[in-house]
């Protein structure tokens, strides 16, 4: 009977084999070559022309009123000040009730926990949603080949996340996508969202990003759409008496007052993309006299690279920055080698928490900065959703209900037991509140709980870091002030899938002007090598782009 | 005054360059190794406060980092089946290699050309990972250890290097075995792995620390965390910190460089251990005099 057992399976798997043929071929042309030949339609698309896929956006009510209002766009976040003193329960009747149950494929950044049944954490998890979902966890780091050959294979999970960063990577994921993932419009369109009333409260420009080639497939992972800013060390500065720079020219005072090599201490940990985005280069494109101009071509961003270069010329910045790009600039403030650098808004609140034990160690953010005291600010706009889940096409209605159930479920706000089971497990068990009202977790809650079930949804954007003195006012004001300048690029909202050819031109670009910044080329061949770029990738991918523009109506 | 330089007797300027030079290097080989098993021995907050790799002792020697590795019951479960798919996946692969080199050394054995032009193939074409996936999902291992030894249990190279060797053994050898009536296998046994020992050694720890050092498999392979060897579980220890949040309260920090490291040594000391045993091996001349005799 085990041989019967092993010889069906393999027939099975066989079968899989022979099915998922097509998709295969679709992904083994492997990592990064949308077709340029392609016409937009495949991979672009459009809020206009897609309304009628996306769900209505129904804001949540019922949950927690925030202490600092958010905006319906998703620019600014609600700020939290205090974690309720009762959280409620946001969604009243188990998830699951098929009795089947659900697998899911998600990344994690994080050591590996105990899997089922050894791990209390996903039992209680299961536990509130009525139903078993068994996890295939993989190292977000080597997710590219998790995802390759899991679609390669056609053998989906039942829910499965991926993330925009590799999607982009991926040959034709639409056509294999629309092969293996359910059509979510049939469930979730117009008003039929109402049923889900967490996944009808994220933004309507993040759902569109969740279709694909004309079709709704991924629930969306929100995000603020900030994409870079420069920090400072505050203490330092208040420690010298020296106000935060507003912008690049008082950056540079300020550099050139706080470097003290002599003192290893250095202005400048890392500079890069900050620099681009306060000159006022575009986040990609932006539209000159009726024509696309690529971020490379603009003037902005040959005054960021000569006012890098200068920083590098006036030793300012930090020597691993400049012997290194990809040099870890967090240890360089934290141990106070490095006043200023730049990183995603996301690290302000992981920098207070890693450095908690540095004394006085206060991070802050600079405000947007314009080139000088005239200018005017300037902050680029990312995609309003960074990650995906999908569901798998051949699953029942019954069962495809259930995992947008649980997506339901797991997209819970702050401030809810669903939010805290997703994020912490079970109080009392896996985390307690200290007194300051913050979760902390417990040993067992240190070693069991991974924020997995974080991915089988995306999740409502909230600032609640309100351990850290000041920073949710503070990171609330930024984003008020941030959301006015936020770059009203021609593709706003649209999913374009970056043609492989521009995709590859971008590192060596980098390389090249990073190399200008440290004086191993000129700034005189930058010219030269914008034109190069044009002719190899930039001139084909601007035609690209035109059309998908001009099919949606943005030129 | 002919004599050759090496018959010299070593000048004392000489001698002292040769220690300076050794010194050197090994300095070059032992500091890295040495601020590896320092940095892990310090405190999360000496790693801190030097911003990096500790190179000076200064704060006495602290066991958090391995405690906090240890303490996830994983990690203990999966140096416990490391060392299980490393031994048997050794011997697994250091019997086939074997075998394999020694039919493929010996001239009209079954299919030789055939079987010989396929294992050299394998130097220069790499199936490439999807269709290795596929294989591997096609015959139902996915989940299960041989998912993680059957797809590197043969090295074309370690067949080959075995099997020049045991070309290389005197055909008077082979001769006299069988004229005393014994077969092939009994050749293998009793002559030509005796006589090998050598290669074999060498190719037995390629293969044990290839099988030790190997996560992709697993992470390809193995959907349950339980069933995961330790090289992929560290992994997840050393990676990069979040892009996402982690716990909504405590930053649980990302594990410092102090874990790092003690995961850099965890993951070297077993090869370190069975070097020296297989080292004598790399000097010995085996073969020197069997034909004499």
């Amino acid at each position: 009977m085990g041989e019967d057992r092993a010889a069906r399976t393999f027939n099975l798997n066989r079968r899989t084999l022979l099915r998922s043929a097509s998709a295969a071929a679709v992904v083994a042309g492997a990592a990064g070559c949308a077709e340029l030949d392609e016409s937009g339609d495949g991979t672009a698309a459009g809020t206009d022309e897609l309304a009628d896929l996306l769900p209505k956006n129904i804001p949540y009510e019922a949950g927690l009123e925030p202490d600092l209002p958010g905006s319906a766009d998703g620019t600014v976040s609600p700020g939290f000040l205090a974690r309720p003193a009762e959280v409620t329960e946001a969604v009243t009747e188990a998830p699951m009730t098929t009795g089947e149950e659900i697998t899911a494929i998600t990344p994690l950044w994080n050591p590996t926990p105990p899997g089922l049944p050894d791990n209390s954490y996903f039992t209680a998890v299961n536990e509130a949603l009525g139903g078993t979902v068994r996890f295939n966890i993989a190292d977000g780091n080597n997710y590219t080949e998790k995802i390759t050959t899991t679609l390669a294979s056609g053998d989906v999970p039942d829910m499965f996340q991926i993330p925009g960063w590799e999607i982009i990577k991926l040959s034709d994921f639409t056509e294999a996508a629309k092969e293996l993932f359910a059509d979510l419009s049939p469930y979730i369109a117009g008003d039929k969202v109402a049923d889900y009333p967490l996944l009808a409260n994220y933004p309507t420009d993040a759902w569109a990003m969740g279709v694909f080639g004309g079709t709704l497939l991924g629930v969306p992972w929100e995000r603020e759409p900030y994409e870079i800013g420069m920090f400072a060390r505050l203490d330092t500065l208040e420690g010298m008496d020296l106000a935060m720079p507003t912008n690049l020219q008082e950056l540079l005072e300020r550099a050139e007052e706080v470097n003290d090599p002599a003192a290893n201490r250095w202005a400048i940990g890392s500079i890069d993309e900050a620099v681009q985005q306060a000159m006022g280069a575009p986040t990609l494109w932006r539209v000159e006299g009726g024509e696309l101009v690529h971020k490379f071509e603009t003037e902005e961003f040959a005054a960021a690279i000569e006012y890098i270069r200068g920083l590098f010329e006036k030793d300012l910045v930090h020597p691993d920055y400049v012997a290194d790009k990809f040099t870890n600039a967090k240890e360089l403030i934290g141990s106070g080698q490095a006043v200023f650098y730049e990183d995603g808004l996301g690290a302000w609140h992981e920098m207070q928490g890693t450095y908690a034990g540095v004394e006085g160690f206060q991070l802050w953010p600079l405000d947007p900065m314009a080139p000088d005291a005239d200018g005017t600010p300037f902050m680029w706009r990312g995609d309003p959703a960074g990650m995906f889940t999908f569901i798998r096409k051949d699953l029942s209605e019954e069962r495809v209900e259930e995992c947008l159930r649980v997506a339901n479920w797991c997209s819970a706000p702050f401030g809810t037991r669903e939010w805290d089971l997703v994020w912490d497990g079970v109080e009392g068990v896996h985390f307690e509140v200290d007194d300051d009202g913050v979760p902390q977790r417990t040993e067992l809650g240190q070693t069991e709980v991974a924020n997995t079930y974080l991915f089988l949804s995306g999740r409502s954007n909230a600032n609640f870091k309100f351990q850290y003195s000041g920073l949710v006012e503070g990171y609330h004001a930024w984003q008020e002030k941030a959301a006015q300048y936020l770059d009203d690029h021609p593709f706003q909202g649209l999913r374009v899938e970056m043609p492989s050819d521009m995709a590859a031109e971008n590192e060596p670009m980098k390389d090249m002007y990073h190399e200008i910044y440290r004086g191993q080329r000129d700034m005189s061949e930058w010219e030269g090598m914008v034109a190069d770029w044009r002719e190899k990738a930039g001139d084909a991918a601007r035609e690209y782009y035109t059309e998908v523009a001009e099919e949606n109506g943005r030129l | 005054m002919n004599r050759a330089a090496w018959e010299e007797k070593p000048t004392a300027a000489g001698r002292a360059g040769k220690a300076l030079s050794i010194a050197v290097i090994m300095l070059l080989i032992l500091f890295p190794l040495y601020t590896i098993a320092l940095t892990s021995l310090s405190s999360a907050e000496t790693v801190q406060r030097v911003g990096g790799l500790v190179v000076w002792p200064s704060d006495g020697v602290s066991f958090d980092a391995y405690e906090q590795m240890f303490r996830n019951p994983v990690v203990l479960d999966a140096l416990v089946v490391s060392l299980g798919v490393t031994a048997f996946g050794t011997l697994l692969s250091v019997l086939v290699s074997i075998l394999g080199a020694y039919s493929l050394s010996r001239p009209g054995s079954l299919g030789h050309k055939t079987i010989l032009f396929s294992v050299l193939l394998m130097f220069v074409i790499f199936p490439g990972l999807i269709p290795v996936y596929l294989w591997v999902s096609a015959l139902g291992l996915r989940d299960n250890y041989l998912a993680i030894i059957l797809p590197m249990a043969v090295s074309a190279f370690n067949v080959v290097v075995l099997r020049a060797f045991f070309m290389n053994i005197p055909q008077e050898l082979f001769d006299s075995a069988r004229i005393d009536g014994a077969g092939e296998f009994r050749i293998l046994w009793r002559i030509v792995a005796p006589l090998s020992k050598a290669p074999i050694a060498v190719v037995t720890l390629f293969y044990a620390v290839a099988y030790w050092n190997n996560w992709f498999n697993a992470f390809l392979y193995l959907d349950d965390t339980s069933k995961w060897p330790l090289a992929l579980v560290l992994r997840t220890y050393v990676v990069e910190s979040a892009p996402l949040p982690q716990a909504s309260g405590l930053e649980s920090a990302p594990p410092t460089l102090a874990v790092k490291m003690a995961i850099v040594v965890v993951a070297i000391v077993p090869a370190l251990i069975i070097y020296p045993f297989v080292q004598k091996h790399f000097k010995k001349g085996v073969i020197i005099g069997a034909v004499k005799g």
